[in-house]
């Protein structure tokens, strides 16, 4: 990959070696807080949550987003990327904020989760940690854009390669929904944690953390969206169905993404019904990009079963070449998509969501849509590079097959009883339910399932691990290069609206101000919406 | 590709924007209709209090916690989250009367759910939580706080004990300040 | 070959995505702020005027709020920013200097020889200082204690409370030589009892969590221990703000109040420092 290779290994090594650990933590909490388990004292319980969710939230999928970002900078443009020691250094920063923030949290001294809501407060050092990776990866930012504007500036006129707008559409929307979480632990948290504001304003940390929580997943999905669009039609033999309505769908996210994060706050005191129904319909027309890529995206695939000789109106699905990792990744990616796309519509419907909130219900639905739909397209992306940045092809195709059953398989197991449960009424992120409780009774044998479950993706990720890590050190062999899959009809010329940002990122602010400029205002003049913080950590009394 | 010429992609596109549209539509329809049919809206109270001195003084002191018959018979329920229990700990209301439950906490975010009804709600310190709702049957529900609020929330669970109007106005109705906490 | 000079067709897309974008927004918020909250209109004598405001989430002068019962707060002292500073200013060699009358009873060192007279020695200085205001204020039964506090200034007590928090606590030898490995108040302490209301006495009690004024109990007498929690229980003793103590001893029996005495009084610490 033209001198990139080595940057976008040591992103997705060091990726892979976060999830590692924190996939393991992940079963054992679900099997720890199940009937198969006797109650543990809950401290190290919330230690594991904590780190789990730092890892998933922060820093595995920012890594991924990262190096794959690099890969498609250096391969799309047609020339090799430049500022590479400028990407070492955002890689470094990210790094040593995640070490910081996790090695914080595994010493007991962070039980806060990942959402840290004040005024619980750990350690400082925890929150440093995180808004150092969080700023280290702002360079990237800067790194992705610049290439594209240097692209543009050489080549004017010219569309800028699907991938590669993709990728800055993910990059840009990340710097602005950064800011809310970054504010927050900037502005309100660290200052309170070391000591220099004696009161914090829940309210007003839970509104700039919203600001993030949502479009934060559409970071995350923007990689496995861009997979989907210019390296699927590809694996399947076939076109990208429309270049354009890709560009369309990309830019519907960078608008709505971001400016729907309240729809996270709907049963919170601190905020009206109006906003809170503004962001619904805004959350509404987020819908709108997946359901335009899962029409394009079929239809590619339409092409490719076609081509392989399907007939009828279901028969190009079975002609499809299955076999093939990334084809087989895509199919349960879409499954997944769609069931935890059906969940977050329920959520996200304004009234209904009161049955829901802070339910089991909405752990099943994040870990279907993100640890399902989105995270097995990571693998299928690292599956598609690895031969390409290794210089050597990728072992054991079957077992590759075998890790992607078993993870969308597990991941099943895990969520939809996990949905079940929520309904039931079960709440988070607690460490033990009282089965015994007739009331409760009924929901242990989900429970049960559901930790079954996360033992069988803790297979499924040591196999992908013991893949990647036997691909990396197989015999040498000839690998061709990644090339981006091409539209049916691969557009000349396009409109300055479909290749180019800088209106849409106006429009982002306009909508940023307009749905959340009240409901954070509000706090300049709310009395006594300040309080003392509530340090989680014996060892720091106040 | 030249058997999928421009306009037949593009035709079938538009199509598919329809099929969004109404999709989306639907939905919004459904929102809105159920929103209006049943006046019903998530929270929408913003009320501030000073979460360190609701013991001394104002609507959540000790002897004002539990459940109040207003005049027009409706019941408004005071209860305090706090780590790690609420209080009171059981609340009794009538079953079919309009019930309001108002909810705060002096230390950190907590949150509540009333098990097998649509009550929810997050408590947040410095601000008045406040939840309408109806309870049709007698019945006794389980009431866990669902936001973690640090190492003891795994054992803050409550209970609403819903008993029917003639036996809430009997064994209830002359306490000032009604709760079955014992 | 371009020059990027060339005439490019208008490009309505921005247009008409910008517009339909305001449309949304004008529509969303016709409904939301509007529509939606007229069907509010009646509940509480609210009229449209005040529905709309309420869905913007203008702070609200409630007017539920009825005339609330008068009565007695569980205590003076509230854990406001204000306090914590005065906590944090208390001066232990202040404290020692007027600790003598102390110590008769709860010894020289903080550890008493009295089994229902509590060791005060490494407990959390905010526990002191609120018990101490509790006597001062009545809201504890000053029966014993308040002739001792009442000479006492703020400041006395605020320094007193530093002055313990700082003697090293009970351990080893200075503990009940019962040892108690009793799984019931083992259980209660890591996992509380959740469906009776009980929340592990570790997250407020140490080592896992503690709340504010939550005292350490490990190496604590256990009589006295026994004593507090039966007061509890049974309501003569209710200092407890907004009921945190009394809510859980009312839900433990007898048994397990003596089990947790008898444990407690048996381990050196469980962190309330």
């Amino acid at each position: 990959m033209q001198g990139s290779s080595r940057l976008v290994l040591a992103h997705f090594w060091a990726a892979f070696a976060t999830f590692a650990v924190a996939i393991p933590l992940g079963a054992w909490q679900m099997l720890v807080r199940s009937p198969l388990h006797q109650w543990i004292a809950p401290e190290l319980y919330y230690r594991a949550v904590t780190a789990h969710g730092t890892t998933f939230a922060y820093v595995f999928p920012t890594l991924i987003a990262m190096g794959f970002g690099y890969a498609v900078c250096a391969v799309s443009l047609g020339r090799p990327m430049r500022g590479l020691s400028l990407a070492w250094i955002s890689f470094a920063l990210v790094i040593v904020g995640a070490a910081m923030a996790l090695a914080t949290v595994a010493a007991g001294k962070a039980n806060v989760l990942y959402t840290f809501y004040p005024p619980l407060l750990g350690s400082p050092y925890y929150y440093l940690g995180i808004l150092v990776a969080v700023v280290g990866s702002w360079v990237w930012i800067g790194l992705m854009v610049w290439h594209v504007r240097r692209w543009k500036i050489d080549h004017p006129g010219l569309p800028v390669p699907l991938a590669m707008f993709a990728t800055a559409v993910g990059a840009l929307l990340w710097g602005w929904t950064s800011l809310g979480v970054g504010a927050e632990i900037a502005f309100l948290i660290l200052p309170n944690a070391l000591g220099w504001t004696p009161t914090i304003d829940p309210g007003l940390a839970r509104v700039l953390f919203s600001w993030t929580l949502h479009a934060i997943v559409y970071f995350w999905l923007i990689p496995a969206y861009i997979a989907f669009y210019v390296l699927l039609p590809q694996a399947a033999g076939g076109r990208l169905y429309s270049d354009k309505m890709g560009r369309i769908a990309f830019l519907l996210l960078l608008i709505f993404s971001m400016p729907i994060g309240l729809h996270h706050l709907f049963v919170d005191p601190q905020i009206g019904a109006g906003f809170k129904f503004l962001h619904t319909v805004f959350t509404g027309m987020v819908v709108v990009p997946t359901l335009l890529t899962i029409f394009t995206i079929c239809a590619s695939l339409e092409i490719s079963g076609r081509l392989r000789g399907g007939r009828g109106p279901f028969g190009w699905i079975a002609a499809l070449p299955w076999d093939r990792p990334f084809v087989l990744a895509s199919g349960f990616s879409m499954v997944m998509l769609g069931l935890g796309g059906a969940s977050g519509i329920i959520n996200m419907s304004y009234v209904l969501n009161s049955t829901v909130h802070n339910t089991q219900w909405v752990t099943g639905h994040f870990h279907l849509i993100y640890g399902g739909a989105v995270v097995i397209m990571y693998f299928a992306i690292a599956y598609e590079l690895w031969p390409r940045l290794t210089g050597r092809p990728l072992a054991a195709p079957k077992l590759v097959r075998l890790q992607l059953w078993t993870w969308s398989v597990g991941m099943l197991l895990v969520t939809l009883p996990w949905h079940l449960v929520g309904v039931m009424g079960q709440p988070r992120r607690m460490a033990y339910y009282d089965f015994t409780n007739p009331a409760l009774a009924s929901q242990g044998v989900w429970v049960s399932v559901s930790a079954i479950g996360g033992f069988v993706l803790v297979f499924s990720a040591a196999l992908l691990i013991g893949v990647l890590l036997a691909s990396h050190r197989g015999p040498a062999g000839a690998t061709s290069p990644l090339k981006f899959s091409l539209a049916v009809n691969p557009p000349r010329r396009l409109p300055k609206s479909l290749n180019s940002f800088g209106i849409w990122a106006l429009l982002v602010l306009a909508l940023t101000v307009a749905n959340y400029g009240y409901p954070l205002a509000q706090f300049v003049f709310l009395n006594n919406s300040a309080v003392s913080a509530f340090p989680v950590s014996q060892n720091d009394r106040r | 590709m030249s058997t999928l010429p421009h306009e037949v992609i593009e035709k079938s596109e538009r199509r598919w924007a329809y099929v969004v549209a109404g999709v989306i539509g639907l939905m919004f329809a459904v929102i809105i209709f159920t929103s209006v049919h049943w006046a019903a809206q998530p929270p929408s109270n913003v009320e501030t209090i000073d979460a360190s001195r609701l013991h001394l003084t104002g609507e959540f002191v000790e002897e004002n916690l539990g459940t109040a018959v207003q005049p027009d018979g409706s019941v408004i329920v005071r209860v305090i989250a706090q780590q790690y229990s609420f209080v009171p700990s059981c609340m009794v209301v009538p079953a079919q009367t309009p019930v309001v439950f108002r909810v705060t906490s002096p230390d950190v975010v907590h949150g509540f759910l009333i098990m097998d009804t649509n009550v929810n709600s997050m408590v947040v310190p410095g601000f008045i939580a406040e939840i309408r709702t109806r309870f049709e049957k007698p019945k006794t529900h389980l009431m866990p706080c669902h936001e973690y609020c640090s190492v003891g929330h795994d054992g803050m669970w409550a209970h609403v004990k819903v008993v029917d109007r003639q036996e809430f106005t009997k064994s209830y109705g002359s306490q000032p300040r009604a709760s079955c906490a014992g | 070959m371009t020059d990027g000079k060339q005439p490019v067709p208008r490009d309505s897309r921005f247009a008409v995505w910008i517009g339909a974008t305001m449309g949304l927004f004008v529509l969303a918020l016709g409904v939301g702020f509007i529509w939606l909250p007229s069907a509010q209109r009646g509940a509480d004598g609210l009229d449209l005027w005040a529905t709309i405001c309420r869905a913007v989430g203008l702070p609200n002068g409630n007017a539920l709020v009825s005339a609330p019962v008068a009565g007695q707060p569980a205590s003076q002292v509230a854990w406001t920013t204000e306090t914590r500073r005065r906590l944090a200013q208390g001066d232990a060699s202040a404290g020692a200097a007027i600790v003598q009358a102390c110590n008769n009873c709860h010894g020289m060192v903080g550890i008493s020889a009295d089994a229902i007279i509590p060791n005060l020695a490494g407990q959390s200085a905010a526990a002191i200082y609120k018990q101490l205001d509790d006597y001062k204020s009545g809201k504890r039964d000053p029966a014993v204690m308040g002739v001792y506090v009442s000479p006492l200034s703020d400041k006395n007590l605020l320094d007193l409370a530093a002055h313990y928090a700082l003697l090293p606590s009970p351990t080893g030898d200075t503990v009940s030589t019962q040892r108690s490995t009793s799984t019931v108040a083992r259980r209660l302490i890591d996992v509380g009892a959740p469906l009776r209301g009980i929340a592990p006495c570790s997250s407020c009690h140490g080592p896992i969590g503690i709340t504010p004024g939550a005292p350490g109990l490990g190496g604590q007498q256990r009589a006295y221990l026994e004593l507090q929690m039966q007061s509890f229980k049974d309501g003569t003793r209710r200092n407890d703000i907004s009921e945190q103590m009394r809510s859980v001893a009312r839900q433990l029996t007898n048994e397990e109040i003596a089990r947790l005495a008898a444990h407690y009084s048996s381990i050196s610490d469980s962190g309330g420092r």
